[in-house]
């Protein structure tokens, strides 16, 4: 990458100018990172890399075209702008078309961590390997992972005088121990590297590994969940893109469809997005250009709003509320930095809480089965645990649950007062959720380890 | 581009201490149509380009990708000296006979020279089309194309060229109503059906011909009962059993998965080594293969990206567990040489071992001879969801739609079907697999981290299931 801000500026300047449609819109998306990944106690992946990607897309009429290219010479510049307007003039109009977004307020929020920025390949092998020799000496048999650290660069301009730019970090350790079969899992993502705590998190997967050993089988059934933050990150990820986003909305296929200003949760439920809160991965704008806020989605199990990008901000009449997302599938606008309100009590206390029930570390593979009923399905992993009469009493053999979000939202009985934080870098999405302790889960199914 | 400048790269990575080195230089062209209603709301091309270099170094991996080959050559062998940090073994590579060749996908219309405006009047004809009845809410009609050109040199001399072009094309209807929400797709679901050949394969698929049906479907799933609780027998059509082949048998055959490369992320494979020869993956009937070489697969292609000739491995030989896929790295710890399955999405990204085209043999029933045989059934078209578990024993799945089989026939419709089972149980029970093969096409298959997106093949014919787990549902 190794372009200066005034360098991204220009070229998304030069695009403006050169372009000769009725209005135009650049976005400039650079990465520049190195991920380290280690299986069977050694490293057995490492790759770095440096790529910007810009985008073009113009407007004649109601005629919209879109063009990308990563290659950033003024030829090539020219070529993206012209590919773009052959397209949009070759394209048959859209009629719910309206304009591109006008300028909004951008906020300035922190993101950018030079430390973080300057970590190597070298450093981030010395972190894996202090900690193989970590899980080594604690007697786990083998651990696998990955650790990564990075720059990404966006900046946004329009022809309605739209100009935005955000330079800002990534960073994330995952750790996954194994022992006689059992496995644990602690993973973390910060825009910051040091939030990152690699030994911590290499002590929690250990100590879930060893907890999960011996594991037991308990039938398929309906039981009291407490799911940890990292199963709560991966329900609300597919609750978000079910129903928070406008296109499903005016669809008719999101249950907020029917139920915008009604209770879909619990009362002690409250989530919204919020692009600004560094609590998250801020991020103050969107592809477009426009300007992050704090958007209220389910307040208090009342379902408030849904965000927009401007195409689907138009439609209806309303502005958009920067949750555009530059993605191959057009799935519409996305929330992308969420979060659901902390409750009072520690993860401990939601334990002690339980009679008799099932602590779920994480969820693999899950995937909607009904997305109007919000009912998903997939497997526990990584550490499952029978609790009773509020202890940790042994490691379950997985299960595959089959669980409408809405319906288990309305079950909520305990929210701790801790946020775990999960981040999908292809989408650029975070979200971030406490543990909590539900009265009924459903389990449909299990599995011999 | 021409090898030259490669193998110059490459000399510079060897100078710098590397042991082995390999580089791709890659362009992909992709255009993307997306009609939704009487919108085409994305018309959208991507050019991109770059270089992708793999060193070892004292046995060692590192991988850089970026614009500056000089530049990429120097962090590679970087990013190699410090994996050795934390280095086990050295890494050996099965030995491979370096090639010097190009391969080209035949096709007889470049997807890329026919007019937008023709391939955007097909997705808005049938957009509208899809929207005659009432209660159809939203309609897609969607078609993507790709084309991939690369150059691949390694230290060991080979030099390769090849471009590999498909395109695919679908369409869906969506209704909601009262609680529900139903869709039908064509030819089937998450985008359609794709194949490595060029626009006259989206013309084959007869698109506006199929949206009246479509449409009629999804509207009929509304009032439609639901999927019954219990056990039954089920045929799966074929495009469903081409996900049902991806998931139980494709991933779970990847030797590196199988090794633990992808413990923390996908997960590992219960297709352990000692299972190799002896382990009953299902019956007679099924006999799986992987074939890089069959015409028009998502998964055919002349070499892989690391310079392996395409081949045909048999996975499950009438019924028994009897290969893997395999890369260099994984095949020389099992004693093989490779056969052929490395492959990286595109420039940034590091080969992985990858589904190449995995076929379920043909049998010698007809699809009504599936069906005459049942007597308390249900067919199940067109996948909806998915997911199993992480050693790939556990799944359960979601059709589209599903017809009752009574007695040997095909009755009413139901919706929200589901089946759930283990594998080597579920493909235990296959007692018979039609001849109507077709080679399906699957541009998404993700894995790794950074994860990428694939494109594989998938041949498969309706099978027969006997006493199935069906209607798990809430």
């Amino acid at each position: 990458m190794n372009m200066s801000k005034e360098d991204v500026l220009s070229v998304l300047e030069t695009v403006l100018s050169k372009s000769t449609a009725d209005q135009c819109e650049t976005y400039f998306n650079g990465i520049s990172w190195g991920l380290t990944r280690y299986a069977n106690s050694y490293i057995h992946q490492n790759v770095v890399e440096d790529n910007a990607e810009l985008t073009v897309r113009v407007v004649f009429g109601k005629k919209v075209g879109k063009a990308k290219t990563n290659q950033l010479t003024p030829e090539s510049v020219t070529e993206v702008i012209k590919r773009a307007e052959k397209i949009a003039k070759a394209q048959k109009e859209i009629p719910d078309f309206v304009s591109l977004p006008e300028p909004t307020p951008i906020s300035s929020v922190k993101g950018f961590f030079k430390e973080t920025a300057a970590v190597t390949p070298e450093d981030r092998a010395s972190v894996v390997k202090a900690c193989l020799h970590q899980a080594e000496d604690k007697g786990i048999e083998t651990v696998s992972g990955a650790y990564y650290t990075g720059t990404e660069e966006l900046a946004a301009m329009n022809s309605l005088g739209i100009e935005a730019y955000f330079k800002g970090t990534i960073s994330s350790f995952k750790m996954n121990a194994r022992l006689e079969g059992g496995t644990g899992l602690a993973q973390d993502f910060s825009r910051n590297h040091k939030d990152l705590n690699p030994e911590a998190l290499t002590e929690k997967a250990c100590k879930k590994a060893f907890a999960c050993r011996k594991t037991e089988k308990v039938p398929p059934g309906v039981y009291p969940v407490i799911l940890e933050e990292t199963a709560v990150c991966e329900m609300l990820g597919y609750l978000a893109t079910m129903a928070f986003g406008a296109q499903a909305y005016q669809e008719g296929r999101s249950i907020l469809s029917e139920h915008m200003g009604e209770k879909i949760a619990g009362e002690n439920i409250t989530i919204w997005d919020d692009g600004l809160n560094e609590d998250g991965f801020p991020m103050p704008f969107d592809p477009e250009g426009v300007g992050k806020q704090k958007i209220d989605l389910v307040s208090h199990g009342i379902g408030q709003n849904v965000v927009y990008d401007s195409y689907y901000a138009h439609k209806v009449g309303k502005k958009s509320t920067g949750h555009a997302v530059d993605l191959p599938i057009a799935m519409g606008p996305l929330p992308t930095n969420l979060f659901m309100e902390k409750g009072t009590l520690s993860t401990d206390d939601l334990i002690s809480q339980c009679e008799k029930g099932i602590l779920v570390t994480r969820f693999h593979y899950t995937n909607p089965m009904h997305r109007l009923k919000t009912i998903i399905t997939g497997m526990t992993r990584d550490g499952t645990f029978l609790i009773e009469n509020g202890d940790i009493v042994k490691g379950l053999k997985n299960l595959r649950f089959t669980q409408s979000i809405a319906d288990a939202l309305n079950k909520v009985e305990g929210i701790s007062d801790t946020w775990g934080i999960m981040r999908m870098e292809y989408l650029k999405v975070a979200i971030s959720a406490p543990a909590l302790l539900m009265r009924e889960f459903t389990f449909t199914g299990a599995t011999s380890f | 581009m021409c090898m030259e400048n490669l193998e110059t790269i490459v000399e510079i990575a060897l100078e710098k201490g590397a042991d082995y080195c390999d580089i791709r230089f890659v362009i992909n062209q992709v255009e993307e149509i997306q009609v939704r209603g009487v919108n085409p709301e994305k018309i959208s091309s991507k050019v991109d380009q770059g270089y992708g270099m793999r060193v070892l170094y004292n046995g060692a991996w590192g991988f850089a990708a970026g614009q500056n080959p000089v530049t990429v050559a120097e962090k590679a062998v970087k990013v190699a000296r410090a994996s050795a940090l934390a280095k086990k073994e050295a890494v050996t590579l099965a030995e491979v006979e370096p090639y010097n060749d190009s391969w080209e996908t035949p096709m007889k219309k470049d997807p890329f020279s026919v007019p937008i405006e023709e391939k955007v009047s097909l997705l808005l004809d049938c957009g509208k089309a899809l929207l005659e009845p009432e209660a159809v809410k939203v309609s897609q009609a969607t078609m993507r194309s790709r084309k991939q050109e690369k150059w691949f040199f390694s230290s060991e001399g080979a030099s390769i060229h090849q471009k590999i072009v498909f395109c695919g094309a679908g369409i869906a209807a969506i209704t909601v109503e009262g609680g529900e929400l139903q869709k039908r797709s064509y030819p089937t679901s998450f985008g359609g059906d794709f194949s490595q050949k060029g626009y006259e394969f989206i013309e084959s698929l007869h698109l506006f011909d199929h949206c009246s049906e479509t449409a009629e479907q999804s509207v009929n799933l509304l009032d439609a009962p639901h999927c019954p609780s219990g056990k039954r027998d089920i045929i799966l059509e074929s495009s469903q059993l081409a996900l049902q082949v991806h998931e139980s048998c494709g991933h779970p055959t990847e030797l590196d998965r199988v090794l633990g490369y992808e413990a923390s992320y996908a997960g590992t494979s219960f297709l352990t080594p000692e299972k190799v020869g002896t382990f009953p993956y299902g019956s007679l009937e099924v006999t799986i293969v992987a074939d890089s070489t069959v015409p028009q697969g998502l998964g055919t292609f002349g070499y892989d990206d690391e310079g392996v000739k395409a081949c045909k491995t048999v996975l499950v030989d009438k019924g028994i567990f009897s290969g893997y896929l395999t890369s260099r790295e994984t095949a020389y710890n099992l004693g093989e040489e490779s056969n052929g399955t490395m492959r990286a999405t595109d420039f940034n990204f590091i080969p992985l071992i990858r589904m190449t085209n995995i076929n379920l043999m043909p049998g010698d029933f007809t699809f009504e001879e599936l069906v005459e045989d049942v007597k308390k059934g249900i067919y199940m078209v067109t996948n909806r969801s998915w997911s199993i578990d992480d050693r790939r024993i556990n799944f359960q799945f979601g059709c589209e739609a599903g017809y009752v089989i009574d007695h040997g026939h095909i009755t009413d419709m139901i919706k929200n079907p589901t089946y759930t089972g283990l594998t080597p149980e579920f493909w235990g029970s296959c007692d018979a697999v039609s001849k109507d093969w077709h080679l399906w096409g699957v541009p998404n298959c993700g894995k790794g981290e950074p994860p990428q997106s694939m494109f594989v093949g998938h041949g498969t014919a309706p099978a027969r299931f006997r006493n199935i787990q069906v209607g798990v549902y809430r």
